[in-house]
């Protein structure tokens, strides 16, 4: 009968209405918000290998940068974002880079490069905030990459033998939180071109070690890579 | 001071108590609108697991004045093809359907700007009003979105007027007067359960869907469906034009809460703090059947702040209450606005028309039947009417 | 002369409720739609032409991008076709492929999540957009730690997936809403225990939404079949075609899951809704399968011997996915060098907008956007 059918449709939307409002009423006085105050506070359960821009590593026993300049990681790059020109140094037969630029701007984070590197010199940072002003700002030139790249940082055991197996090292980036104080070598300093194969440090007095242990591993809270 | 006044014509003596009182109403006017503007943005976000506007003031609270800044020196864009006295009109034509009904709301107890015999008959000629403003606002846009947003308008708030007005006619029967402050001493009359929303709750639902209807909110927000046609009738707006029609939607929403709270929820009677302590302590005493020393304690409180019974204090207490019911009808208003999805054009028609004005004259007949029941029989029937109602009432 | 009733509307590039940059032309009589025709292009990125520039590893984050809020369905596309491009030579081993079953899945879930989300938003209900955004930053945050991205992950490689699990991702059969955005288990737990329930009593049987959706758009199965649907478009036209029970590709034949069918027999856009929200609780099934037999199976997850230089063998290949939002499939043509000679990628929105013109006439204006959100267009996959 219509007035039935009337009645029924109007007791079935009452009744889904108000079921739907005990939700939200639930939601806002039950529940708190989720809300996290960026950029007082910013969430910090992200993992240490989140994507951010890539970085480069120093190696803090010597001071000097890991990049060889290959150019693995120009090819590997999609966007092409990387530039590098380097020339060869005449006394250590090494190539010295002389420009190592990536243009934030137009890198899509797809951590390529990373993987491509055979020296473990690249990796992601956790850094995504990436304002600045005038765009050409964008470009990070390698002063920029080391100077960022110093927070997953370690000092390398010279000895240490490549890890064969297993989750790669470039896959779950440690974060150090290392600083240029922690540059062991007394003439160490950011940006110091690789040096000739048998150099020893000279460690600054709070990294010498009053016996030298037989690995060289070092146990500084300078982080420890994974061996 | 008493001598000037008494020296100036009565014309003029008039006209500027007509100024003081246009003047109080436009400030409570745009108190509510700033508190009404802040809690709209705040209960959507709590209800979402966010928090709203945060960063302007205290916790977010000032946003209100930050944005009635902010659009005060924004420039006002007038496209080209617009029609130019009509588009200017628009706003100004919206905004005065607002203020209009406060004439005749007494807010403060035993006062209204304007004592109306014919309260409930001029609410509803200024509820019609508001269709003018959205139909000349967006003719005038000169956008066919604005077009479909004032065709729909125009249909909807027409519509849905005539479904308020009968919800009205039920207290209007109740009581047997047009004027506000009579409907709301009826309802004082008889006590907290002498307020209409017992006897009359099919006309207050149909009331609260009526005026979401007649306000443009979800779930009837077709003017100003944010995900179909822009902004509706707005979208051509800037600057502070669009603020006015901001404005007087707000202003809107409180009017027709408040006269709900008139009409409906006994407007300010409430108990004040004495009143509160004396029915506790008499709770507690047994109705003085069974005295103890707690309830002896509470009634001497009530006591010995009873002076705040009376005179002023009586006053901010009817305020405070009138406020209070206003804003907690405001409040479901929002929620339901931030729970439901939009109806359809049609759908929405199909509502006002074929359901809600049967349910309206409906609740009309039985109103009638019932008064007529008690009144034309004496004794016991009068008693089992009243009960009836009342039983009604309590159970619902 | 004389007067043109009907007035042409442009729901331009820039509108609140277009999925992405999307135009679509419609003819109006009054509230009735008489004509639409969607206009597409506003975000070709030349995918198709990169691809051949780069290598075959290369395109894998430029696949990502096609169908950006669904990115692992696309990876699973492109990395299967190659790999069917070495004819066997490449096996990935098993664990990697119960990996890429499970992100399949839960990116099913997150992709259905917003798909519901805006589709409700555009009917009128803004609170369901913000629960569905407050669900899918949980499965942001398990995704980040497993690959290290949030919304685009490059996390698939041609011959297995690029890592393992980290540790503690997967959780216990009893972690609860606290470990929703930790480890997969709670997520999944709070997913089925609260989630979905908020949704069935919030919107789908909310009787205004019914209103709204019911007898709208209404596709019939032979014309779904017809113009090529796929998903959950097809699917809620009563026709039971998935290709992960009728073409199994990954593990899905050893998995046990439905495959929820339209109802009503009209194919209209609830429906469509009822068989996407179905869709999600079938994946939370199938997540919980993975989850199991990945807590007790450890194992590579890369094939052994894959090249350094992806070089695949002279050949071509075509192969379909289900995607979140219907079939995406991937034809490769390789010609031995190691950038792809050509790769078109079929994808399932663009064939799903034309569509638009079929339902749209006869409906109004606020159907029409109801419509729109019920084909679930992400204009990245439309312009790739």
């Amino acid at each position: 009968m219509g007035l039935v059918s009337f009645l029924s449709e109007a007791w079935r939307t009452g009744k889904t209405v108000v079921k739907g409002m005990k939700i939200t009423f639930n939601e806002m006085v039950f529940r708190p918000p989720i809300t996290v105050m960026y950029p007082e506070k910013k969430d910090d359960r992200i993992p240490d290998w989140f994507r951010g821009i890539p970085l480069q590593k120093t190696d803090l026993r010597t001071g000097e940068y890991k990049c060889t300049s290959c150019g693995q990681c120009v090819e590997a790059c999609p966007p092409k974002v990387i530039t590098l020109e380097w020339h060869q140094d005449p006394e250590t037969k090494k190539k010295v880079s002389d420009r190592y630029a990536i243009d934030m701007s137009r890198c899509m984070l797809c951590n390529l490069c990373v993987e491509a590197c055979p020296f473990d010199s690249l990796v992601m940072g956790s850094d995504y905030e990436l304002c600045k002003i005038h765009p050409e700002n964008l470009v990070f030139e390698f002063e920029d990459l080391l100077r960022m790249g110093l927070k997953y940082s370690s000092a390398e055991d010279p000895n240490a033998k490549p890890k064969r197996g297993g989750t790669p090292p470039w896959v779950f980036a440690k974060r150090t939180n290392a600083t240029e104080d922690d540059i062991q070598d007394v003439n160490g300093y950011l940006g110091r071109p690789p040096l000739p194969k048998g150099y020893e440090p000279t460690l600054k007095p709070q990294f010498q070690r009053p016996e030298p242990s037989a690995q060289g591993a070092d146990a500084t809270t300078d982080g420890e890579e994974a061996k | 001071m008493v001598e000037f006044w008494q020296s100036l014509p009565a014309l003029l003596q008039t006209w500027l108590i007509g100024i003081g009182k246009a003047a109080l109403f436009l400030t409570w006017g745009l108190l509510n609108f700033c508190v009404l503007l802040m809690l709209d943005r705040k209960i959507s976000a709590w209800m979402q697991n966010r928090v709203g506007p945060w960063r302007v003031g205290l916790w977010g609270w000032i946003q209100p004045f930050a944005d009635l800044f902010k659009l005060f020196i924004k420039e006002l864009i007038t496209p080209s093809n617009v029609d130019r006295p009509l588009y200017k009109l628009a706003p100004f034509l919206s905004f005065v359907p607002a203020v209009l009904p406060w004439l005749v709301i007494p807010l403060i107890p035993n006062w209204t700007p304007t004592d109306l015999d014919i309260g409930v008959i001029y609410l509803a000629a200024i509820g019609g009003f508001d269709v003018i403003a959205v139909f000349v606002a967006g003719w005038s846009s000169d956008n066919k979105f604005s077009l479909l947003g004032a065709m729909r308008g125009a249909a909807q708030m027409i519509s849905y007027e005539v479904t308020l007005v009968m919800s009205i006619i039920g207290v209007v029967m109740m009581t047997g007067s047009l004027r506000l402050g009579d409907i709301i001493a009826a309802q004082n009359a008889q006590g907290l359960f002498g307020w209409f929303l017992f006897p009359q709750i099919i006309g207050f639902l149909v009331y609260l869907i009526g005026s979401q209807a007649e306000l443009n909110r979800a779930p009837f927000d077709l003017l100003e469906a944010d995900s179909e046609i822009v902004a509706g009738y707005m979208t051509e707006y800037s600057g502070f034009r669009w603020g006015f029609f901001m404005l007087s939607e707000y202003l809107h929403q409180a009017a027709w809460a408040a006269v709900a709270t008139c009409l409906f929820l006994g407007g300010w009677s409430g108990p004040s703090i004495p009143d509160i302590l004396w029915g506790l302590g008499n709770l507690l005493n047994g109705f003085g059947a069974l005295p103890n020393a707690v309830g002896n304690a509470i009634v001497g409180a009530g006591d010995a702040i009873g002076f705040l019974d009376v005179g002023v204090w009586g006053i901010l207490t009817g305020i405070f209450w009138f406020v209070f019911k206003m804003y907690i009808l405001i409040f479901v208003s929002m929620w339901v606005r931030w729970t439901l999805p939009r109806v359809r054009v049609d759908q929405l028609m199909d509502l006002g028309w074929k359901f809600l004005l049967p349910v309206s004259l409906f609740n009309i007949c039985l109103t009638g039947i019932l008064r007529y029941a008690a009144v034309s029989l004496d004794g016991l029937p009068i008693q089992l009417g009243s009960l009836t109602i009342r039983l009604l009432g309590l159970w619902i | 002369m004389e007067q043109e009733r009907e007035i042409l509307v442009n729901l331009g590039p820039q509108h609140p409720s277009t999925h992405g940059v999307l135009r679509v032309i419609a003819k109006l009589d009054g509230e009735t739609v008489t004509w639409c025709q969607p206009d597409v292009g506003y975000l070709h990125r030349c995918f198709e032409k990169l691809a051949e520039k780069r290598t075959f590893p290369q395109v894998v984050p430029y696949t990502d991008r096609t169908d950006y809020l669904s990115a692992i369905t696309n990876e699973t596309c492109y990395v299967e076709a190659v790999e069917k491009l070495f004819n066997g030579a490449i096996e990935v081993p098993e664990r990697a492929q119960y990996i890429r079953v499970m992100m399949n899945e839960m990116q099913r879930i997150c992709s259905h999540l917003l798909a519901l989300g805006s589709m409700a938003m555009d009917i009128g209900a803004m609170t369901p957009f913000l629960y569905c955004f407050r669900d899918r930053e949980k499965i942001y945050s398990l995704f980040e730690r497993i690959t290290g991205g949030r919304q685009l992950y490059n996390y698939l490689r041609i011959g297995g997936v690029r890592n393992d699990l980290p540790e503690g991702i997967l959780g216990t059969p009893s972690d609860g809403e606290d470990k929703a955005d930790q480890t997969l288990w709670g997520f999944i737990n709070y997913f089925d225990s609260y989630v979905i329930p908020q949704w069935r009593d919030l919107v789908t049987e909310n009787r205004i939404f019914q209103w709204r959706t019911q007898g709208v758009g209404c596709l019939p199965a032979d014309v779904a079949v017809a113009y090529s649907a796929s998903g959950a478009v097809l699917r809620g036209s009563g026709v039971k075609w998935d290709l992960r029970k009728n073409k199994p590709y990954l593990i899905y034949d050893r998995l046990d899951f439905d495959i929820p069918v339209g109802t009503s027999g009209r194919g209209d856009c609830y429906d469509r809704w009822c068989v996407r929200a179905e869709e999600m609780v079938q994946s939370s099934r199938i997540v919980k399968q993975c989850l199991e037999w990945l807590a007790e199976n450890p194992g590579p997850v890369m094939a052994p011997k894959v090249p350094r230089v992806i070089k695949p063998p002279k050949g071509e290949v075509y192969h379909r996915i289900e995607g979140s939002r219907g079939e995406v499939a991937c034809y490769i043509v390789s010609d031995g060098g190691t950038s792809p000679y050509k790769v078109k990628w079929r994808s399932p929105c663009f064939t799903h907008l034309q569509l638009m013109p079929y339902l749209c006439p006869g409906h109004k204006v606020a159907d029409l956007i109801a419509i729109l959100g019920s084909i679930d267009i992400v204009l990245g996959e439309v312009d790739r």
